[in-house]
């Protein structure tokens, strides 16, 4: 049956003669407009309005996880310092690997912890589109919130983690061993800025293109364990040989674990050149990711 | 008035196939090659890799809503209308086109997306709200209202895990049934839990597009549609089939669709006719249908005047005690009447069945007219035939405001 195509003009029934003297008005500006390649979120200001979202968001996966666990909070103290424990045995014990002038379980603990800040960031961010797929196909609001908070959460969660390494610290001060924290410590919040913008960047990279390949987070978790043996978590930069150097230096979680013990205790000498290496690549890591996420959020759904 | 809403020229193309092993060695393939060819054809367009998995899932689409309209968006399922809705609500982006938005949008596509089980109800109104855009103190000022309205009010401190899925949804619901957004966009499948509950958020969803300045509402019930909107889009296979004022897009999209739900309902009861009835006992040799406003064999004008139906039936074997019906069902087979009567001593051969209506007042559509007969000996002996009785609108008198199923002769007046 022929039908009556009817696309050439919209029909605006309420063009009265009241409606096109209302019409005459001057244009005026969208709220929002919704275009082929135009990034449909993600813009500063989008974030900014949605920032309440984001504080609860951080606040609920906070809680949520603390709420799920058996042991509750003690979970977070507890895993740190057992990993410390096993490393103590075998790096210290049977592999002999020496700890700078810190005490081992200070030295792993530190490592640990800051080694788990960035996995946790980078696989928590890399699941955004897979994990939150659900909620992106029925809601609209900038998908860059759920990585942010991520990261966010996680900072939390290092610095409850960071207050159990004081306490070991403390045990370690009253039983006479002298442990120098000093002002360089100012330095810390910058480290770890670098760190959660390096696992943001990459887990937004990871995340745009597990759109289209999905068992891309596999890798993920795999890499991330190869990944911590180069990066000074259970050895200090002394130890590796200088023809090794070289591929220390393109390692930006390696230069940035030294920084922030170097930060801490004063015991690593941080030097310029890989730090700096570090943050190029840095920003570089965390302008594509982000431009690849913002490009990826608008189509996602058409794939998965 | 103001424009609300304006969409411009919007497709959607789809890649249709996996994505899997072969499809990322092929990605890669794909973008050396292009590569290459590149080098050597510059001229090479993209236009040839458009291949068969592309599925164009809406094609060409314009609209706009003024401030103070509700446009309704109708069309079978897979036509396109979730998609649409999706891509003026920013969830996802149009292949090509454009829309303008002017004032804050909320769109309600599902309710209780993004509750979490661990949180109280009251975290879950605020996490909710902010999802939806709202602002802590915007929730704050609702909050009374969002939980009376759930009618959850005692377990409001409790971790939604523990509610039943017919509280979640009711606070689901309320929470999005609050937003009191500029324009609104709403699927009426949000309509949720009991009868009690679904009413009150038809009611709500009726407030909603009242109070509000702009909406854009789904639907499949068009006895909802014309209440609630003065545009209708229909959309058939992603293309605009009729835009326009509600009430012609609806009658002939119930025309039209009548006519595809009829045939089927045709070849199912045929079916189950011969499931039962391996012999039929009788067949329908003609019937007709008369009256003053008749304008066809089995067409009349809806209205006031009497309307007879005459039946011819061929019967195959004698009945000795039997019963014989007539109804009439609208296009959804839904039975809006029925007379029945007594069918005694008749022997095999034609019989004459008439039925006289004093009027027929039902709106103008499709129906489907059916004759029972059946007897002790065959309990369940169908005669069901002939569907398709057209009524027409009545053109000579002005279209009256009413809606509903039936036409029936009344007058509205006012007094004070």
């Amino acid at each position: 049956m022929p039908a009556t195509k009817d696309t050439d003009s919209p029909v605006d029934l309420s063009a009265g003669p009241l409606g096109e003297a209302n019409g005459v008005a001057k244009p005026r500006k969208p709220t929002f407009v919704v275009e082929a390649d135009r990034l449909l979120s993600s813009h500063p200001k989008e974030l900014w309005a949605y920032r309440e979202l984001f504080l609860l968001l951080v606040k609920r996966d906070f809680v949520a996880a603390y709420k799920q666990t058996v042991l509750g909070p003690l979970w977070f103290f507890v895993q740190p310092f057992l990993a410390s424990l096993v490393f103590m045995v075998v790096f210290g014990q049977i592999a002999r690997l020496p700890t700078t002038e810190l005490p081992p379980l200070v030295f792993y603990m530190s490592g640990i912890i800051a080694w788990n800040f960035f996995a946790n960031c980078l696989t928590q961010v890399s699941y955004t589109f897979l994990a939150s797929g659900g909620l992106f196909r029925k809601i609209y609001f900038p998908r860059l919130i759920i990585p942010l908070s991520q990261v966010s959460m996680n900072l939390l969660n290092f610095i409850a983690q960071l207050l159990v390494l004081v306490a070991v610290i403390a045990a370690y001060e009253l039983s006479g061993r002298k442990i120098d924290i000093g002002p360089k410590i100012l330095a810390l919040p910058g480290i770890l800025l670098a760190m959660a913008f390096l696992a943001l960047g990459l887990g937004c990279l990871i995340a745009s293109a597990t759109v289209k390949y999905r068992d891309l987070n596999m890798v993920v978790g795999y890499t991330l364990n190869l990944w911590m043996f180069g990066s000074f978590v259970i050895y200090p930069r002394s130890m590796v040989p200088d023809s090794l150097q070289w591929l220390m230096n393109l390692n930006p979680m390696a230069s940035f674990i030294e920084c922030y013990r170097s930060s801490l205790f004063g015991t690593e000498h941080a030097q310029i050149q890989p730090a700096m290496i570090a943050c190029i690549m840095t920003i570089v890591v965390l302008a594509t990711g982000l431009w690849c996420f913002v490009r990826a959020e608008g189509t996602f759904t058409d794939t998965i | 008035m103001p424009v609300a809403l304006e969409a411009r020229d919007i497709s959607k193309r789809f890649f249709l196939g996996e994505r899997n092993q072969r499809a990322f060695f092929e990605d890669m393939s794909a973008m050396a090659m292009s590569g290459l060819r590149r080098l050597f054809q510059p001229a090479e367009t993209s236009k040839e890799r458009a291949s068969s998995h592309d599925f164009w899932a809406l094609k060409d689409v314009s609209f706009q809503v003024s401030q103070g309209q509700t446009l309704a968006i109708i069309g079978e399922n897979g036509a396109g209308k979730s998609t649409l809705l999706k891509i003026v609500s920013r969830i996802t982006q149009p292949t090509t086109g454009t829309v303008r938005v002017y004032g804050r949008l909320a769109s309600l596509l599902e309710v209780g997306t993004g509750f979490h089980p661990e949180f109280s109800g009251r975290d879950n109104i605020y996490l909710n709200g902010a999802m939806l855009g709202l602002s802590r103190r915007e929730v704050r000022s609702r909050f009374d209202r969002i939980v009376e309205f759930s009618g959850v009010e005692q377990f409001i401190d409790v971790p939604v895990k523990n509610y039943s899925s017919g509280m979640y949804v009711r606070l689901a619901f309320s929470v999005a049934a609050h937003l009191n957004p500029e324009i609104v966009i709403l699927d009426e499948v949000l309509a949720v839990g009991d009868a009690v509950f679904q009413k009150k958020c038809f009611d709500r969803m009726e407030e909603i597009i009242n109070e509000g300045h702009a909406a854009i509402l789904v639907s499949h019930a068009m006895s909802n549609v014309e209440r609630l909107s003065q545009v209708c889009l229909w959309l058939r296979h992603g293309r605009i089939e009729m835009l326009g004022p509600t009430h012609e897009v609806v009658s002939r999209y119930e025309k039209e669709t009548a006519h595809e739900v009829v045939s089927h309902y045709e070849r199912q009861t045929a079916e189950q006719y011969q499931a039962t009835q391996p012999e039929p006992i009788a067949s329908f040799s003609h019937w007709s249908v008369h009256s003053k406003l008749a304008t066809g064999p089995h067409t009349i004008i809806s209205g006031q005047a009497r309307v007879t139906f005459r039946f011819e039936i061929e019967m195959t074997t004698s009945v000795a005690d039997g019963k014989i019906a007539v109804s009439i069902a609208d296009a959804q087979g839904l039975t809006l009447f029925a007379h029945e009567g007594e069918l005694r001593q008749t022997t095999a051969g034609k019989i004459l069945v008439t039925l006289e209506l004093a009027s027929l007042p039902l709106k103008p559509g499709e129906y489907i007219v059916s004759c029972t007969i059946s007897h002790r000996n065959h309990p369940a002996a169908f005669l069901r035939a002939i569907p398709e009785l057209t009524l027409l609108e009545d053109n000579s008198v002005e279209r009256s405001g009413y809606y509903g199923l039936l036409n029936l002769p009344a007058s509205l007046s006012v007094e004070r």
